[in-house]
Formats: C-alpha cells, structure tokens, sequence
C-alpha cells in the first residue's frame, strides 16, 4: 500500500489562513479606524475654531476709522478645554497688516488648512470679513495644534484594533472548536474500520453529520461491492474445487489401473504418468484447499466431533503406497471429540503423512498421534526420514505452508523438528 | 577654599555681566555640571529649596538668579538669550506664551502640567491687606459686591481709600487685573467705588502696597501677593489679611524647561524635587500647591492654564483694558 502525499494539515492551513487574515484586518481596521476618528475629531476642531474665528469677526467694527475688534477670554478658554493644544491666532487689516496675534501665521487661500507652523503641524482656520464694501476684508486666523487630537486618534483605532483581535479570537476558538467537532466522524469512521476484522464487509453504522454521510455512504457501498465480490469468488472456488478434483481424482485411478494392466514395452512408461497423475491430483487438491482456506469464512466450520475417525480415515488413505514400502503407519489417538474443521485439517494430515511416507525409508515406520495438551490438540506426525533442511524454501511442494495455514486459520499453530533419526511435525490446535 | 574663592570670582564676574537686570543671585554645589535656574521668588524663601536640592545633587553647580518676571521674559524671548535650564516665574501668562510659542522642552506630563511642558511648582494666594486701626470695618465685608454696596449707599458714611498694583508698571499687577475682569462681574464696580469714595493709589509692588497701608495713607491694599502679606501681617499686628468671601485668585507659579537648555536632565529634576513632598515642605506654607484643595472660607480661582492668558499681552488687547482702566480709575497718588 502506497503512502498518500501528504498535505498540511487541516488546523495548520486553518492557522495559517486565519492569521494572514487576522493581521490584513486589525490593520485596515486601524487604519480605517484611525482615518475616520481623525476626519471626525478634525471637524470638530474645526467648527471650535470656525465658531471662535466667527466671534472675532462679529466684533469687528470701524470706529474713528481704526479697525476695532475683541478677542473674547471665555471663547478662547472654551477651545483650551477640549485639550491643552498650543493656540495661535492672528487678525490681519484690509492692509494686509497684522492686527494682533502672531503675525508670521500665514494666510490662507481657503477656509481651513493643516501647516507646518513654529515646527510642528497645526489646524489653521480662517474667517473673512468685509466691515467696509471698498476695502478689502478683514482676515481673522484661529490655529491649534493636533497632539491632543492625533493622541485620541491613536487611542480609538488601537482600542478599535484590540477588540477586532478579542473578536477575531473568539471566533477562532469557535472555528476550531467546530473543525474538531467536524473532524470527529471521520475519526469514528477511521477506528471503525481498523478495528474491524479483515472479512468484515457489514455496513458502517452510525450518525454522521450531512457533510460526512456522503463519504459514510460511498464507503458503505463500496464495502458491499466487495462482500459481493468476494462471495462470487467463494462461490466460484467452491464450484472449481468440485469440479476439478473429482476428474483428476479419477484420471489418477485410472492410470493406476492401466499401469497394472499396461504391456511390458510401454508399462514403465504408463507408471511414470501414473505417479504424475497422482502428484497432480495431490497439487490440485493442495491448491484448492488453500485457495479454500483462504476463502473460508473464518473458522466458521469449526465444530466439535470425534478425532479419531479423520485419522484412521487419513491413514487408510495411505494404506497401499505404505505397503509398496513396507512401512507401518500406527494411529494412535488420545482424545475423543475436539474442535477443528475436518475438510481442512485432513488436508493438512494428508500433506504431513504424504511427505512422511516419502521420507521414510522402506521397512520404517510412521506414528500419527493425536494427544490432549493444557489448552489444546496436538497432532504429531513422526517418521524415520532425515527431516527438512535446515533453510528450507517456500514453495518446494511439500505443503508445508498450506499445513502452518490449516494451524493458524484454527489459531493454533506448526512446528517440526528432528531429533535421534526421527522427525516429527507437530499441529497445536488449541480449543 | 581656594575654590570658594575661585567659585566667588567666576560669580562676581558673571553677575557683573548679568548685573543690569539680575535683581539677587545664589549658587551651590561644587559639580562640574551647570544648572541654571532664573526665577521670581524671592532669596530668602526660595533660598532652603535650593540648598536642600543642591546638597541632594552635589553633582550639579546650581545657579539661581532672581530677577523680575518680565525682564526675565524679555530675556528669554529675546534673540541674546541667556544659558537657562529653568524658568521659574510667576508671570504665568508670560510662561504661557513661550510655551505656547514652542519654546518649552516636553517633560513627563502631570494633570495639573500644560503640554508636558509647564508645571505648577508653587501658588501664590492673592489677598488683601487693611489697616485694623483705621479701617476695622473691613473685617466684617463679605464680598466684593458688599463693599461696594457699603461705600455707594447713599446713608452711609463710610469711605475707603484703596493701593493697588498700577497695570502699566507691573506685570502681576495687570494680569491679576485682567484675572479679576473675566472672573466676576464684581471688579469694575468695586474699583469705581473706591476711586469716588476715598480714590486709589497705584504702586509697583506689594511691599509698597503694604507700606501704605501700614503708614496710615491707605485702608485697602487690593490684590498682593498673599506669601507678602503673610510675612508683614506677622511683623505688624495692626495689618490684617482680607480675603473677600466671593472667591480668591490664586496665582501658579510655574517652571519649563527650555529647548535650548544645556542640562535638561538637570531641570527635570530640579521640578521633580520642587513639586514632591519633601520639596514642598521647604516652601512658606501659603505657596505650598496642595493650598489650591484648602477651603478658606472663599472659593479659590486658580489661574488656569490656557492659552487665553495670552490674549490680554496682545497690544491691542491690552490697549483696549487700559483704555477702559483710565475711565474708571483716577488714581490720587
């Protein structure tokens, strides 16, 4: 099985997102922020210095053909309570000369204006006023600085900026609370499949969320494909298995039977494809009992039933190459009912005894012996041959693996080993 | 010793330099470090402040010269201005329009601070002073008003003749009256009264006030430096305090520190002394800044720090209160 690439993760690129967008909004918030606030507060400054400017301008009159004017205490008192700003102010006379005031102040060409003024940025607003139709107008300047202003501006669009972070927090930890929550069913859904047995193709049974049941249900379908599949296969090596052993079966009983009766010239010949038709009727069968074993529902055919019987029918089976060589096959069997599957189990024997018997030398003999151990069955086969090599391949056709299949399938398990010219196999099968 | 000489000979040939407008001058400390201080408050109040802090900082060469406000302003407005790491005046509308033009260096801000730049490190209450021999009837007016009342009432019989500071001559003595004209509606009358009843006469400074109060020539001086007052109330029992029950002007002395001072460190703290506790006990007890929260028996008008105060040194501002002033005081002396 091939890793998938790997993608970052989910919460990482959640991360990753939110914080660029966290970081692009507390900044154009502040920045927003900041730009309204000062507008906003510019205007206000404005209209105090407009409204102070006008209250100048109203007093200006003629008198003894001088311009007089006041420059009203209260009013400018007024504008030093909305922040200590430094105040500047300037009226210039129809002759462009300076009234009072700072008379470096510049005039303006418009109502109102942001300078530079003594080094440091100021809000100047100006007023014109005519007190005579043939001169030109008089001039009334009204300045302050922005610190005060500008120190509020900085203050409202930080905190504007800090609850946007409190905000976006909040919703952060909703977001991930609702992704853990979202990745929950996928969770179920990964334990529910590893923890299930490899031939379990049943549905996947529980509530997910809309967005999960679409998956629930493809991989519910897609499990049921298989089970189908798998029956079809099942149903198919079950119907090989009778189909092609039983003409084999015969095909080898019939070369036995002309081999007896074949005519000298041509009688080696006829005996050597006996022996072939045998070892093939042999390889089927082992073949077919794996591709069974492998097919089988579990142990499901496991039950309990005399022993005894499987042996002595095992060795019958073996009775007349046995005699061929003169070698005596003794059963002896302890225990009476055990559990096991007999179609499998007697595969596994007669792979055990087969290869015993063409180990053993002629006039030897083989004991099958089926003993009760603490927990279990064990099945011996024992013979007189020189045992297996040591780095013995798989696949050299002595069944072995189909017999370590048979004991496993049935939980148990299969050893051999050589010892004093005897060799045993032994089958643990517990119960 | 031979550095006390030394010290006494670089002072003499300093204030021999300065000696034209530089009214006293004290320095201490034998540090390397100059820190000059040019201030309103006289020598022997101001002087136990300076000591404790040039004994605290020994590292500095403290310089105190005493020298009036407005020669103090001209000076420091002026284009020869002179090395100065404080300026400590009472002329509070004259601080305020060297702050306010951008002269002052900002320094930690304090509520009662404007811009950072300029602190309150004294008051100065503002009072009035009678003669209890010869005006005794003053102890029982209660306001401004009252008075007024008292001498224009047609029945009565009694007059009063009034000192106060002439306008054009000192610089408290116009801002205490320009203080008084926005204050309380109170002041012209007042003023008009006294120069029908017994006239008023114009002088340069509180002592001379007092002077003639204390001579007999006057009943009333109007408006002087109540740290004055406290000190010849006390000399002279026949001199007593008034302080009219509508409410009481109380004059900040401030400080800022300017852009172009060579120690700024050094001034920041010399304030920071001034204004803690430690400091403030060193000050007559009347100067003290908590004496703003001291109820009185009148409600106390500190002179805010707003750049208004700078309209009435406008000329044409000040040429239209004189104008008012001359129509309305006729001074006898």
């Amino acid at each position: 099985m091939t890793m998938s690439t790997k993608l970052p993760s989910i919460r990482r690129q959640l991360i990753t997102r939110l914080m660029t967008l966290l970081v692009l909004t507390v900044v154009m918030t502040f920045i927003a922020t900041r730009q309204v606030a000062f507008s906003s507060l510019q205007q206000a400054q404005d209209q105090s210095l407009s409204a102070v400017a006008q209250v100048v301008a109203d007093s200006l009159v003629m008198s003894d053909g001088r311009v007089d004017f006041t420059l009203p205490y209260p009013a400018f008192e007024v504008l030093a309570y909305q922040g200590p700003e430094a105040l500047f102010y300037r009226v210039v006379g129809p002759a462009s000369e300076t009234l009072a005031g700072y008379a470096d102040l510049p005039v303006l060409e418009s109502n109102s204006e942001t300078l530079v003024y003594r080094d440091v940025e100021v809000r100047v607003f100006q007023i014109e006023k005519r007190i005579r139709n043939d001169r030109p107008p008089v001039k009334v300047l009204i300045a302050q600085t922005q610190d005060e202003l500008n120190k509020t501006v900085t203050s409202i669009a930080s905190r504007a900026a800090f609850g946007l972070v409190g905000i976006f927090c909040l919703v952060a930890a909703l977001v991930f609370a609702a992704l853990q929550s979202g990745l929950r069913p996928l969770r179920h859904i990964e334990r529910a499949l590893s923890e299930r047995q490899d031939d379990d193709f049943s549905s996947l049974e529980f509530d997910a969320p809309a967005e999960v049941t679409g998956l629930v249900n493809t991989l519910n379908r897609s499990l049921e494909k298989h089970r189908q599949l798998l029956d079809r296969s099942r149903a198919f090596i079950a119907e090989a298995t009778h189909q092609i052993k039983t003409p084999i079966a015969s095909l080898a009983a019939e070369a036995d039977l002309l081999a007896q009766e074949a005519p000298a010239p041509v009688k080696s010949e006829i005996a050597q494809l006996a022996i072939h038709a045998r070892q093939t009727s042999r390889l089927a069968e082992q073949l077919l009992t794996r591709a069974a074993l492998r097919y089988r529902e579990g142990l499901q055919h496991r039950k309990r039933q005399p022993i005894a019987p499987l042996l002595d029918s095992v060795a019958a089976g073996f009775e007349p190459l046995a005699e061929e060589k003169d070698v005596a096959i003794t059963v002896i069997s302890e225990p009476k009912n055990c559990v096991f599957d007999a179609v499998t189990l007697r595969e596994a024997l007669v792979c055990l005894l087969d290869n015993a018997l063409k180990a053993s030398p002629n006039l030897g003999d083989i004991q099958l012996h089926a003993a009760t151990q603490p927990g279990g069955l064990e099945i011996s086969v024992i013979d007189q041959g020189p045992g297996f090599a040591a780095d013995l391949p798989p696949g050299t056709g002595l069944g072995l693996e189909l017999v370590r299949g048979v004991a496993e399938a049935h939980g148990g398990s299969f050893t051999h080993s050589h010892r004093e010219g005897r060799t045993c196999c032994t089958l643990y099968l517990p119960q | 010793m031979l550095h006390a000489v030394l010290t006494a000979i670089g002072l003499m040939a300093s204030s021999a330099m300065a000696s034209d407008w530089i009214e006293a001058e004290w320095s201490g400390g034998s540090g390397k470090t100059p820190l000059t201080v040019y201030g309103t408050f006289d020598l022997p109040v101001f002087k136990p402040l300076l000591e404790a802090f040039s004994a605290q900082h020994p590292e500095y060469q403290l310089r105190y010269w005493l020298a009036s406000s407005t020669a103090i302003d001209r000076h420091v407005s002026g284009a020869q201005r002179p090395d100065a790491d404080l300026v400590f005046s009472s002329a509070v509308a004259l601080q305020l329009r060297s702050v306010n033009g951008g002269q002052g260096l900002a320094h930690d801000n304090a509520p009662d601070a404007w811009r950072a730049r300029l602190f309150p490190l004294a008051v100065e209450p503002i009072v009035a002073v009678y003669h209890t021999e010869r005006a005794p009837w003053i102890d029982q007016v209660k306001s401004r008003k009252h008075l007024t009342e008292l001498l224009t009432d047609r029945q009565s019989t009694t007059r009063a003749t009034g000192v106060m500071y002439d306008p054009r001559q000192s610089g408290v003595g116009y801002l205490l009256a320009t203080q008084d004209v926005e204050q309380s509606s109170a002041y012209w009358p007042m003023l008009d009264a006294i120069g029908s009843s017994g006239g008023w006469s114009l002088r340069c400074c509180s002592a001379q006030m007092i002077d003639s109060v204390e001579s007999g020539a006057v009943d009333l001086a109007y408006n002087v430096l109540g740290s004055y007052a406290q000190a010849r109330v006390q000399a002279n029992p026949k001199l007593a305090i008034k302080v009219f029950g509508d409410y009481q002007l109380v004059m900040p002395r401030t400080a800022w520190i300017p852009r172009w001072s060579g120690n700024p460190s050094g001034a920041k703290e010399f304030i920071e002394f001034v204004r803690s506790d430690a400091g403030q006990a060193l000050l007559p007890a009347g100067s003290r800044l908590n004496q703003l929260y001291r109820q009185v028996g009148a409600p106390r008008k500190s002179i805010r720090l707003t750049p208004a105060l700078i309209l009435y040194l406008d000329p044409a501002k000040r040429r239209q209160f004189l104008a008012t002033w001359d129509t309305v005081v006729n001074p006898i002396d």
